[in-house]
C-alpha cells in the first residue's frame, strides 16, 4: 500500500482509536509515560503548556489536554471572547487554569501533510465553528499545534436522547463550520461526530482535525480530469434556486453546454464530460460578460439619474464569481489536454449505455479480466468508513466539497434512527454494497453513470429500496421517535400509518428527515450546499442553548 | 497531495485517430479501448449524443500544423464525438484495406498474411457477422502474423543495400529525408534517371500500365492510390511523415481531383494518368512511363514510407516522431498487453475472462470508458434456504447498533415518558412547536446486547412508565405538552445516564447534573436517577470509585516521574519521510536514517515559513499602546480552589449569547469537574 505517495494517499483512512472511558491503571501510567517523554522531546513545551491527559488517539495524531500555563501572557482574545474585560475591552486575567488541546502530529507524517494540515487551519482562523488554531510548535520531526480546549461529549451519549431543537443546534453548528470550510474550497474530508465536538451543555460544536482536508482549487483544481459527468464547482450564485436553473440550462440546451457560473459548490450534472478547459473558459467568460455590464450600469447610472446604479449586492455577486485565474502556461497545457481528449469524447458515452450493452454481450454474462493489466483508478479516499460519499466509493477523481455534507447526512441518520455506527462495512465493497441496500439499484446505477461507471449487479435485495423512502427508513427503524414526536406522546409504538398523516406533513420531524434527505442524495450536484442546507426550513424551529434552554433563531444564533 | 504522474498515460488511449497501418492492417480497424464490449457496432448508438459541436481551440502553433494536413473539414470530424465518427471509422476502415493492398502486395511473401487479417478486421468491425474462429485459434493466428512481419522486416532489410532510388515529382523537403532514410538501410539514391536505378519513386499516380507484379492493381485500389498520390502531393508541405494521417481524408480530397500537382517550388506536374490520355507524345517522356518501359519498379510515396515505418518499427531511432500517436509496433503490442487484444467476438466467452457464476450474486463496477481497471469486483454465494445472506441487507438491527446489524429477538419498544403530571408554565419558547417532543427516548430492550442498558433503565423506567411488551407499548395518558418540556430539559440528565450503557463498565457519566437551570429538572433527576442525587451540585463532587481513582493517578502521575509502561505493543506503521514500513514506531523514529529526517532543516524550511506565521501573538504589542495592567496578579478570591476551577475556552462560539455564555460558564464549572476528570475519549483536537 505504501510503495509510492499516491498509493498510499489513496488508501488513507483515519480510524479514531475511540478512548474508552475507564483507564485502568496501567493505561494511565502509560499515558503518563507517553507525555512526561513528549515533553522531554518538546523542550519549548517546558514551561508553556503542562500536559494533563490524553484526550485520543488516532492514526496520525495523538491529542492532549494541557493546561495553557503562560495564557496571560498572550493575546488570546481571538479564540476566547470571554477573556476580555467587558469594561476596558482589554484582556482580564483568568481565574484558575486554562486548558488548551495539543495535537501532537505522529513523527512519521511527511512535512508536505503538516504543512497541508496547518494551512488550511491558518486558512480558516477565525471562521465560524472550526477549530482554532492558537499556535504550532516544531522541535525537529516533531510537530505540535495548539488548539482551545472545548468541552464536548462522547456522541455515544447523547445520539439517541437527542431532541429537535439540540439537533438544529447540533447541525446549525456543522453546518456553518462546512460553510466556511467550503467557500474557500476546501474539503474536510473527513466529517464524523469524533471529529465535531459539540458540548450538548451549550448547544455549541466545532469541527477539528484536518489532517486529511484537501484544497481543491488551485494545483488540484487544476488535475480535475472531468472524466465524470459533473461540472466543475462554481462559486455559489443564485443558492439551490441558481444552481436547479443552470442544471436545467445544461438540460434543455445542447448537451455539451458549460454550466457557467451557477453550478454552486457541487457542481451540476452534465450531458457528457466535459474538459477542464472548456468548462474553465466558459465561466470566465461569463464572469467578464456579467461585469462588464455592472460596469456600463453603473457608468450610465452617472450620466443618466433614470437609470438606477447596480446595487452593492449586485456588484458583490459578480465579484463573488470571479473564477480562479489560471497561471501563466497552464491554459496552452490545458489546450493541449483539450486536444488530447477529443479522441476520449470519440469513444465517450453515457455509462448507462455501456451497461446495457455488457449485460447483453457474452450471453448475458457479466466477468472481468483475470489479469488485468489496466491501470486502476486513482482517487484519494481519504476518509472514515461508513462516512464515505458514494462517490468517493465509486473512486471518482473529481470530488467536490459535497463528500462533507454527505458525511454529515450520515451522522444525522445515525440521530435519527438512533444507530450507530450506521454502517458496518469493512472494505469499500461493502461499504457501497450497504449504501446500495439502501437506495436500491436503479438510484446507484444513476449515481455511477455520473461518474462515468457502470454498476451492475444481480443482487435480489438491490432491485428495489427495502423503504421506498427514507422517511419510511426512520419510521421503521425508529418507531418510537414517531411516537414521541407526534401530537400524542403516549400513543401505541410503532404508531399506525393513519395518525402519521394526520400531524407528519410539514411537521418539524418531517422537515428534519427531509433535510437528512437532501444531505443523502446519491447525485452529488443534487445535494444541498451546507449554505443551502442552513437555508432549509428546519432550521426556522427553536434551538436548544443548552439545558433544554429553547432559543428561536434570530436570538443567538446567526 | 499531487497525482500528477497518474495524468500521464504512456500508453495511447485510442488508436483510431490515426489510421495509418504499421504492421498489423487489422490494429487500425481496432474498435475503440474495451474490446470485449463492441462500441460502436450497435446501430442505435450513433444517434445517441447527436453532434454537440465543441469550440475549437484557436490556433496554436500546433493547430497549426495539423490544419494544414487535415484541413478544416477532416477536424470538423473529430470533433463529432459519436454519430460521424462511427461513419469516418468506417471508411478510414475501407481505406485502410485498400492501402493494404498497395503496401503488402509487393512483399511475396506476405500474401499469406494479407487474407486472414483482411478478414479479421472486417469481423471485428461487424459484430453481426458471428465468427466461429475459437479464441485460441485466434492467438495462433497472432503469433503467426508476428513472427510473418519480423520475417519480412529481415528480407527486406537485407534487399534494401541493393537498391538504387530515383525520386521523382517530390517536394525537396520530402526528398531530403526520404534519402536520408534509405540510406541509413543500405540503399543508394541516383539523382539522375539512368539504369543503374531499380526503383523510382513517386507522389504521383502510378500508370495503370506498368508492369511488374508489385505494380499490379485492381482497380479500386489504383484509385485509392491515386487519391492518396494527391494527398501526399498536398500534404507533402507538412512534412514526410503527414501523410500517416492520410487515409482518413483522402476521400475528401479525392473529389476535388486537382487537375495538376503544384510542388513547393512552383513546379506543376499533371497527374499522369490523365496526362496519358490526353496528350500521349509529351507525357511519353515522363520518366514514368521510361520506367515502366524500364521495367523498373514503381513505389509510391505513401507504400515506400510504410515500408520504412514498418521496417525501423525495432530500431531506437524512429524517424515518426512528429506523429502525435505513437503506432510502431513495440507500443501497439504494450497496449495490447495492457488492454488485450480489441479484437474478438464479444458473444464469445473468453478465456481470460472470470465470468460470475449464472447462481452466484454480484456487484461489478467498472469505468464504463474502460481505461482503468474495475473499481469493485465482488461475488457472493447465493444464500441456501433459511440463511442470511452474505452481502449486506438492511436488516435495521436495534437501537445502538448498527443498521446492518440483524436483531432477532423479540423487539420491545420502551418508553421512557417523562412524568404526566407536570405542573404548567411551560416556557414560551416550547409551545410553538408541534405536539409533544418527547424526544425522550424509549428504547428497546430486551435484546441481549441492550441488556445492561435495559438494566440501567429500569430504574427509571419503574418510576415513571409501565412496559410494555410485543412491540406496542401500553398508552399512558399525561399531558403531552408539559411532559415534553420536562423531559427535553432533561435530556441531558437522561442522556448522560444512557451514556452509561452504551460502553461496559464505564462509570456513569454526568452531563448535566449539576445546577440545572429549571428547579423542576433538578428535582426530575434527583426523583428518577436516584444514582445522581447524590452528584448533583454539591461542589463538582466526584462520582465514582473508579473515577476518584483515575483523577488521582492523573495527578500523581504529574507530581513523580511516571515509570515506565511495562509492556506496551509495538506499533507498526508507515514513515512517510522515509518511504519504509516499519514494525515498531519507537525504533524507527530513533533509526538513524529517521534522524537525519528529522535533523535536516532543508526538510522544515517551507513549514517554518508557515509556523512563523501562525505565531500566538503576545500581550504585550496588544496593549503596548494602553496603560499598563497588572495582569499577573490575579484576584485570588475568584480561583476555585485545586485543579476544579477552571476556564475553558468555548471556542469560535459566534452563536454563544456572550452574556449566557459567561453566566453558564461559572454555573458549570463545579461540575465540570467530573466532566473534565471523566474525559471521555475526548479526542479534542
Amino acid at each position: 500500500m505504501e510503495e509510492e505517495d499516491e498509493e498510499e494517499e489513496d488508501e488513507e483512512e483515519d480510524e479514531d482509536d475511540e478512548m474508552s472511558d475507564g483507564k485502568s491503571e496501567g493505561e494511565m501510567e502509560a499515558i503518563q509515560y507517553e507525555m512526561a517523554k513528549l515533553t522531554e522531546n518538546v523542550p519549548a513545551l517546558i514551561g508553556s503548556y503542562k500536559l494533563v491527559d490524553r484526550l485520543g488517539e488516532g492514526t496520525f495524531s495523538s491529542v492532549y489536554k494541557a493546561i495553557d500555563l503562560k495564557h496571560s501572557q498572550y493575546d488570546n482574545s481571538v479564540w476566547s471572547p470571554t477573556s476580555l474585560d467587558p469594561v476596558t475591552g482589554l484582556p482580564q486575567p483568568k481565574a484558575g487554569k486554562v486548558y488548551v488541546a495539543l495535537k501532537r502530529i505522529y513523527v512519521t507524517s511527511s512535512p508536505i501533510r503538516i504543512q497541508n494540515e496547518l494551512d488550511i487551519l491558518n486558512d480558516l482562523r477565525g471562521t465560524n465553528n472550526v477549530a482554532y488554531l492558537i499556535a504550532a510548535l516544531r522541535h525537529e520531526d516533531q510537530v505540535i499545534a495548539i488548539m482551545p480546549f472545548n468541552r464536548h461529549q462522547d456522541f455515544r451519549t447523547y445520539y439517541r436522547t437527542t431532541s429537535l431543537p439540540l439537533l438544529r443546534s447540533y447541525f446549525s453548528c456543522l453546518f456553518r463550520a462546512l460553510a466556511s470550510t467550503h467557500t474557500q474550497q476546501i474539503i474536510h474530508r473527513d466529517v464524523k461526530p469524533a471529529n465535531f465536538l459539540f458540548d450538548t451543555l451549550t448547544g455549541t460544536g466545532v469541527l477539528c482535525d484536518y489532517g486529511l482536508a484537501q484544497k481543491i482549487g488551485g494545483d488540484e483544481w487544476y488535475e480535475w480530469k472531468s472524466d465524470c459527468c459533473h461540472s466543475l464547482p462554481g462559486p455559489s450564485w443564485g443558492g439551490l434556486e441558481g444552481r436547479v436553473r443552470s442544471q436545467r440550462k445544461t438540460e434543455r440546451l445542447q448537451v455539451g453546454t458549460p454550466p457557467g457560473l451557477a453550478s454552486g459548490l457541487h457542481g451540476v450534472r452534465l450531458g457528457r464530460p466535459l474538459s477542464l478547459y472548456e468548462q474553465s473558459s466558459k465561466q470566465e467568460q461569463e464572469y467578464r460578460y456579467l461585469s462588464r455590464r455592472i460596469e456600463s450600469q453603473l457608468l450610465a447610472s452617472r450620466s443618466d439619474p433614470s437609470i438606477e446604479p447596480p446595487t452593492a449586492e449586485e456588484v458583490e455577486q459578480v465579484k463573488r464569481m470571479k473564477p480562479w485565474i489560471m497561471p501563466e502556461g497552464w491554459r496552452d497545457d490545458l489546450k493541449g489536454r483539450w486536444r488530447e481528449r477529443q479522441g476520449f469524447l470519440k469513444g465517450w458515452r453515457p455509462a448507462t449505455l455501456v451497461q446495457s450493452q455488457a449485460a447483453g454481450g457474452q450471453g448475458g454474462r457479466v466477468g472481468y479480466l483475470k489479469e488485468d493489466r489496466r491501470p486502476s483508478v486513482r482517487a484519494n479516499r481519504a476518509g472514515t468508513r461508513g462516512f464515505r460519499a458514494p462517490e468517493v466509493l465509486l473512486k471518482c477523481p473529481d470530488q467536490t466539497v459535497s463528500i462533507d455534507i454527505w458525511s454529515a447526512g450520515i451522522i444525522l441518520l445515525c440521530f435519527l434512527t438512533r444507530r450507530f455506527p450506521f454502517f458496518n462495512s469493512n472494505d469499500d465493497t461493502e461499504a457501497l454494497a450497504e449504501i446500495a441496500a439502501i437506495f436500491g439499484k436503479r438510484k446507484m446505477e444513476r449515481c455511477a453513470a455520473l461518474h462515468n461507471r457502470t454498476f451492475i449487479t444481480n443482487i435480489p435485495t438491490f432491485d428495489a429500496p427495502p423503504h421506498p423512502t427514507l422517511h419510511a427508513l426512520v419510521k421503521a427503524l425508529n418507531p418510537p421517535i414517531f411516537t414521541d414526536l407526534s401530537p400524542d406522546p403516549y400513543g401505541p409504538i410503532p404508531s399506525t400509518e393513519e395518525s402519521d398523516k394526520t400531524w407528519y406533513e410539514g411537521s418539524e420531524l418531517m422537515e428534519c428527515v427531509d433535510l437528512m434527505r437532501r444531505c443523502l442524495e446519491l447525485d452529488c450536484t443534487k445535494r444541498w450546499t451546507a449554505e443551502e442546507c442552513l437555508e432549509h426550513p428546519f432550521f426556522n424551529g427553536m434551538y436548544d442553548v443548552g439545558m433544554g434552554v429553547l432559543a428561536p433563531r434570530g436570538s443567538q444564533y446567526m | 497531495m499531487a497525482t500528477t504522474t497518474a495524468r500521464t498515460p504512456t500508453i495511447p488511449r485510442h488508436t483510431n485517430l490515426n489510421p495509418k497501418p504499421p504492421t498489423r492492417i487489422n490494429k487500425v480497424a481496432k474498435p475503440p479501448p474495451r474490446g470485449d464490449t463492441p462500441r460502436f457496432s450497435l446501430p442505435g448508438l450513433a444517434s445517441f449524443t447527436g453532434t454537440p459541436q465543441l469550440p475549437v481551440p484557436s490556433i496554436s502553433r500546433d493547430s497549426l500544423h495539423r490544419n494544414t494536413i487535415a484541413g478544416p473539414s477532416h477536424s470538423r470530424q473529430q470533433l463529432n464525438p459519436q454519430g460521424m465518427a462511427t461513419n469516418s471509422r468506417k471508411r478510414v476502415v475501407n481505406d485502410v484495406l485498400d492501402l493494404t493492398h498497395t503496401t503488402t502486395a509487393d512483399v511475396d511473401d506476405s500474401d499469406s498474411d494479407e487474407g486472414p487479417s483482411q478478414k479479421r478486421s472486417r469481423t471485428a468491425l461487424d459484430p453481426k457477422r458471428k465468427s466461429v474462429k475459437r479464441a485460441e485459434q485466434r492467438a495462433e493466428k497472432h503469433d503467426k502474423l508476428v513472427a510473418e512481419s519480423a520475417q519480412w522486416r529481415t528480407k527486406y532489410k537485407k534487399a534494401f543495400p541493393s537498391f538504387t532510388f530515383y525520386f521523382d515529382a517530390l517536394d525537396p523537403l520530402t526528398e531530403a529525408s526520404l534519402s536520408k532514410s534509405v540510406e541509413r538501410l543500405g540503399a543508394s539514391v541516383d539523382n539522375f534517371f539512368s539504369k543503374k536505378v531499380t526503383h523510382v519513386v513517386t507522389s504521383r499516380q502510378i500508370p495503370s500500365a506498368a508492369s511488374g507484379k508489385e505494380n499490379q492493381h485492381s482497380p479500386s485500389v489504383s484509385a485509392s492510390a491515386s487519391a492518396s498520390s494527391a494527398s501526399a502531393a498536398t500534404a507533402g508541405a507538412g512534412g514526410m511523415l503527414d501523410s500517416a494521417a492520410g487515409p482518413s481524408r483522402t476521400k475528401k480530397q479525392s473529389t476535388r481531383s486537382p487537375t495538376t500537382y503544384s510542388l513547393l517550388n512552383g513546379q506543376k506536374l499533371r497527374p499522369f494518368g490523365e496526362g496519358l490520355d490526353k496528350n500521349p507524345f509529351i507525357d511519353s517522356q515522363d520518366i514514368l512511363s521510361k520506367a515502366v518501359e524500364f521495367k523498373l519498379k514503381i513505389w509510391h510515396l505513401e507504400k515506400i514510407q510504410a515500408m520504412l515505418t514498418r521496417i525501423n518499427a525495432h530500431s531506437p531511432k524512429k524517424a515518426d516522431t512528429t506523429n502525435q500517436r505513437n503506432l510502431s509496433l513495440p507500443s501497439l503490442l504494450r497496449d495490447e498487453q495492457v488492454y488485450g487484444t480489441r479484437e474478438r467476438d464479444p458473444f464469445v466467452l473468453r478465456p481470460d475472462m472470470h465470468y460470475f457464476d449464472r447462481k452466484s450474486c454480484h456487484i461489478l463496477v467498472e469505468d464504463s470508458t474502460g481505461e482503468h481497471r474495475p473499481i469493485v469486483t465482488k461475488e457472493y454465494e447465493r444464500p441456501r434456504k433459511h440463511e442470511d445472506p452474505s452481502w449486506p441487507v438492511l436488516w435495521g438491527g436495534i437501537e445502538g447498533r448498527g443498521g446492518f446489524y440483524h436483531y432477532n429477538g423479540p423487539i420491545t419498544y420502551e418508553r421512557r415518558v417523562p412524568p404526566p403530571p407536570a405542573p404548567a408554565a411551560a416556557p414560551a419558547a416550547a409551545s410553538k412547536t408541534t405536539g409533544g417532543h418527547a424526544l425522550a427516548a424509549a428504547r428497546a430492550v430486551d435484546g441481549a446486547p441492550n441488556l445492561r442498558r435495559a438494566l440501567s433503565l429500569q430504574v427509571i423506567n419503574n418510576k415513571t412508565a409501565k412496559r410494555g411488551g410485543g412491540g406496542v407499548d401500553s398508552a399512558i395518558s399525561g399531558g403531552g405538552k408539559d411532559a415534553y418540556i420536562a423531559a427535553s430539559g432533561n435530556s441531558q440528565t437522561i442522556t448522560s445516564t444512557m451514556a452509561t450503557s452504551t460502553r461496559s463498565g464505564a462509570p456513569s457519566r454526568l452531563g448535566g447534573a449539576g445546577p440545572i437551570v429549571d428547579k423542576r429538572l433538578a428535582v426530575l433527576s434527583q426523583r428518577t436517577v436516584p444514582s445522581m442525587a447524590g452528584s448533583s451540585g454539591k461542589g463538582g463532587g466526584r462520582l465514582m470509585p473508579g473515577k476518584l481513582k483515575r483523577s488521582v493517578s492523573v495527578d500523581a502521575g504529574l507530581n513523580t516521574k511516571a515509570p515506565p509502561p511495562r509492556d506496551e505493543p509495538k506499533k507498526p506503521g508507515y514513515c512517510e519521510n522515509c518511504r519504509v514500513k516499519y514494525d515498531d514506531f519507537k525504533e524507527h523514529v530513533l533509526a538513524s536514517k529517521h534522524r537525519r529526517f528529522a535533523q535536516n532543516p532543508k526538510n522544515w524550511l517551507e513549514l517554518d515559513d508557515l509556523l512563523s506565521k501562525i505565531r500566538r501573538p503576545l500581550l504585550a504589542d496588544m496593549v503596548a499602546a494602553r496603560p499598563a495592567l497588572s495582569f499577573f496578579s490575579s484576584p485570588a478570591s475568584s480561583v476555585v480552589e485545586g485543579d476544579s476551577g477552571f476556564f475553558e475556552a468555548p471556542g469560535m462560539f459566534d452563536c454563544e449569547d456572550e452574556e449566557e455564555s459567561e453566566s453558564e460558564e461559572e454555573e458549570l464549572s463545579e461540575e465540570d469537574v467530573s466532566e473534565e476528570d471523566e474525559s471521555e475519549d475526548e479526542d479534542d483536537e
